[in-house]
């Protein structure tokens, strides 16, 4: 196990260099320069300077190998347009996305998993048409227009809710408080990959139903809902696993739109933020953390399996 | 099952419209009595005074700090702010500002001119990031320290406009705490915590949710009526607008679009400032058809400026003959009325000037089309509307129009490397025809138009050293009428600056909104 660890963790390594490479050239491939040189109304001669100074008109490898130079010794390096550490700026963030991204994830799992699974058994019920329909729904709507209608409709009209931030501005930074303001967001959120996890969660499970195994438990008399703990449920979620696995980037990394409309001061808005100012040691820094993330939950998808899959442990290892 | 399907979604997609379109059937908005203000601001970035660029920035420093001399409210003109008062030698090349003596940084230490000539001075110094703000001082050669509160500035070459320079870009930092820091581009703990002479001091921010400054008892012109101001972050135009209207904003600074939603919201009131600001289309000189003056008369013929006022923003912006607004009524010209939409007129002078209708309804001159591309940034909603519907007008009189929206970072490029054509924009102006030096003088630094006109070169050099008020008004109204003629870029607008203000707030300036953060200190907040 410990063989196998270092050897994803090797493999890691060169994947985040190899990733880090990518990411800068298609950034620097972009057209613009960082936003603090384009304001409008600079003088010609001064913004060339500003450029220069800023390191920008070197070559692309040199400002590459400056910038690996300094990651390696833990120097994220400083925002070009906030003018402080990346590290200051992201460090603050985090917890906020994963504050949002969590809670989010948790009620999309607690909701999909159950509600995939009783649509599949209850096939051609109600349960499975509303689920049809909340699925087609949650994957159609724009998060956009969902998340402003949801604060116009629960934060304007009725006034149950708060319409953006993640706390009220006065007062103590409770629990309670931080609990409303993230009953519109994490819904949104939510919303979306609860119709992508019940979606697969019943097909993966109406697939496993029709298997053989299946048949020959019913056939030996064993009771639905023996069959559904014992048999079906574990292999119905192999491939859950998978997509949970593949959701997990998307939401370290932040809905950038669901914390822009509310105003969430999370990562994803930064990395928005970043990319469209042109703040480049911040972008490279946000990447590299995404990248970092998903190399982890790969691992844990993979040991996921390892635990969860009798056959790969008997065949002696992943 | 499709059908099923397909009407439960739309079930629930209704059932959300419904609510949404539903009269408030919540309670009313914040507590009545409450002593703090809530402004918006769209961006998380501060930048400190000596290298500030960014407008959110700017927003914030401007309740925390002073300039040298500020802005009246009512008439734009330079007021007194550290300086109480000043004296210029007539050759224009020395000026002498007395200053406050009673003034105190937010940290109790004592403010004086050392303060003033580590500022410029700093500024001043080339591998310093204030790149947006030293072109404006640059004519300062030297600051002289006489006393403790008595500051000389020695030009190189006269300047009548420095006051309006000065109070527009130069704030004040206190040297004893920057002149400690290695590196001013990285002052990373003045940024965690600023220390001002102004009307709120810092007390605490988290970035990308707020930043918060609380009053200052001892500031020099009284302590202001409330107790804090909260930037609250929020970068959606329609969030905006939520907030405002569930009492979370007091203020914002909005766009045609979010007036029309809170016109008629009782809580709320729009107060539409004359700024000293104005539209229109940037033309590249550098093209050969922008070279001929008929060309450019053309396309300011042949553009109906009514419709597109009315169409993009409600009617209520006001046409532009030329580079200054009726906010500096002090020296605009009011005998230029803007041109007319006259389509019959533009074809004519197209016409003249060698370009005619060729096959396919394009003009062409010697084989080549009249062939032009606006450039778009999203720096106004409004923009894109202006510039299709340019393009519909132009495609009438035979020129050939597209549209090109662009990332701000990658149109602004384009302007300085001068790869456009033409170019939605605005000019952010000075209260003063100062900026016209800038904008105008052949080969100026932010002369992105590369218009080269000696007239009005000579015109705006004698401005620049013109002390009397009244002869400066002369050569600048015979300016105006230069530039009327001359068409140097497509002037579209003079639109208000639209402030969306809750009705607790008592006594916000009449203002636009830079000015109006500066005098914050007199505003309380009531019962409506």
């Amino acid at each position: 196990m410990a063989q196998y660890l270092i050897r994803r963790l090797a493999h890691s390594l060169v994947l985040l260099f190899i990733v880090s490479v990518v990411a800068f050239m298609i950034i620097h491939a972009a057209p613009g320069t960082p936003s603090i040189v384009n304001v409008l109304d600079m003088d010609q001669q001064e913004r060339e300077r500003l450029l220069e100074r800023l390191g920008l008109k070197q070559p692309l490898h040199i400002q590459y190998s400056i910038w690996l130079q300094h990651v390696v010794r833990g120097d994220l390096g400083r925002s070009i347009v906030h003018g402080v550490p990346v590290w200051d700026l992201i460090r603050t963030r985090i917890p906020a996305t994963l504050v949002l991204s969590g809670t989010a994830f948790l009620v999309a799992l607690l909701v999909a998993i159950p509600l995939g699974v009783v649509a599949a058994v209850r096939r051609a019920s109600m349960v499975d048409y509303g689920s049809t329909a909340f699925t087609t729904f949650g994957i159609a709507v724009p998060d956009f227009w969902y998340a402003l209608t949801l604060i116009i409709v629960f934060g304007v009209k009725l006034r149950w809710l708060p319409v953006s931030g993640m706390y009220s501005i006065s007062g103590e930074r409770s629990i309670a408080d931080l609990a409303t303001h993230l009953i519109l967001p994490a819904l949104v959120m939510a919303t979306i990959a609860m119709a992508e996890i019940t979606r697969f969660t019943r097909s993966s499970m109406l697939e496993v139903l029709g298997e053989d195994y299946v048949r020959t438990a019913r056939a030996k008399g064993l009771g639905a809902a023996t069959i559904l703990r014992r048999h079906a449920l574990r292999n119905a979620l192999f491939p859950v696993v998978t997509v949970i696995g593949l959701l997990v980037p998307r939401f370290v990394g932040g809905a950038a739109i669901t914390e822009t409309v509310f105003a969430w001061p999370g990562v994803g808005r930064l990395a928005v933020d970043a990319a469209f100012t042109r703040d480049y040691p911040l972008i490279m820094s946000i990447v590299v953390l995404i990248s970092i993330a998903v190399v982890i939950s790969n691992l844990f998808t993979d040991l996921a399996y390892y635990f969860l899959d009798p056959r790969l442990r008997d065949s002696g290892g992943v | 099952m499709r059908r099923a399907r397909l009407v439960s979604v739309a079930v629930l997609v209704l059932l959300l419209v419904l609510l949404s379109l539903a009269p408030n059937l919540g309670v009313v908005a914040a507590p009545a009595g409450k002593d703090f203000l809530t402004v918006a601001l769209a961006g998380d970035v501060i930048q400190h005074p000596l290298i500030q660029s960014i407008r959110d920035s700017i927003y914030v420093n401007s309740v925390m700090f002073n300039g040298l001399v500020t802005f009246d409210p009512d008439t734009l003109a330079p007021a007194a702010d550290l300086a109480q008062s000043w004296t210029v030698t007539p050759d224009g090349k020395t000026w002498t500002f007395r200053l406050r003596r009673t003034v105190k940084w937010h940290d109790g230490a004592p403010f004086t001119a050392a303060d003033v000539k580590f500022t410029i001075e700093t500024m001043l110094k080339p591998e310093v990031n204030s790149s947006y703000l030293r072109p404006n001082i640059a004519g300062i050669a030297r600051v002289r320290i006489v006393d403790d509160y008595t500051v000389v500035f020695e030009l190189s070459e006269p300047d009548a406009d420095l006051l309006s320079l000065l109070a527009h870009y130069i704030y004040i930092v206190p040297k004893h705490i920057l002149e400690k820091v290695q590196d001013v581009n990285r002052a990373t703990e003045f940024l965690n915590r600023p220390i001002g002479t102004g009307a709120f001091k810092f007390s605490e921010r988290v970035t990308g949710d707020h930043y918060t400054v609380v009053a200052n008892e001892q500031y020099f012109k009284g302590a202001p009526k409330i107790k804090r101001i909260v930037f609250r972050i929020i970068p959606d135009a329609n969030t905006q607008v939520a907030q405002l209207k569930t009492g979370g904003l007091d203020f914002a600074p909005v766009g045609p679009g979010e007036v029309l939603a809170v016109q008629s919201d009782p809580n709320l009131r729009v107060q539409m400032a004359k700024q000293p600001n104005f539209w229109h289309l940037f033309m590249n000189h550098s093209r050969p058809y922008f070279k001929d003056r008929r060309v450019r008369q053309a396309f300011m013929y042949g553009l109906d400026r009514q419709t597109i006022n009315r169409q993009t923003m409600l009617g209520l912006a006001q046409l532009a003959a030329g580079p200054v607004p009726p906010a500096l009524a002090a020296f605009r010209n009011p005998n230029l009325k803007p041109y007319p939409y006259d389509p019959l007129k533009a074809a004519q002078l197209l016409d003249e000037a060698g370009w005619k209708v060729g096959p396919g309804g394009i003009r062409v001159k010697d084989g080549v089309p009249l062939k032009v591309a606006i450039v778009v940034a999203p720096i106004f909603a409004a923009w894109e509307e202006i510039a299709l519907f340019a393009q519909q007008q132009w495609k009438e009189l035979g020129i050939d129009v597209t549209v090109n929206k662009l990332e701000t970072n990658v149109a602004v490029g384009k302007l300085y490397d001068g790869s456009y054509d033409l170019f939605m924009g605005f000019r952010d102006m000075v209260p003063s025809p100062v900026d016209l030096r800038r904008y105008y003088t052949c080969g100026a630094g932010s002369n992105t138009l590369r218009y080269c006109n000696p007239d009005v070169d000579k015109l705006l050099k004698e401005a620049q050293v013109e002390l009397d008020a009244a002869k400066r008004r002369q050569i600048y109204l015979r300016l105006q009428e230069i530039l009327w003629e001359d068409v140097p870029t497509v002037y579209l607008f003079y639109p208000p600056d639209f402030q969306v203000i809750s009705r607790q707030v008592k006594g916000f300036p009449n203002a636009y909104t830079p000015v109006a953060l500066r005098y914050l200190e007199r505003i309380s907040m009531g019962d409506r």
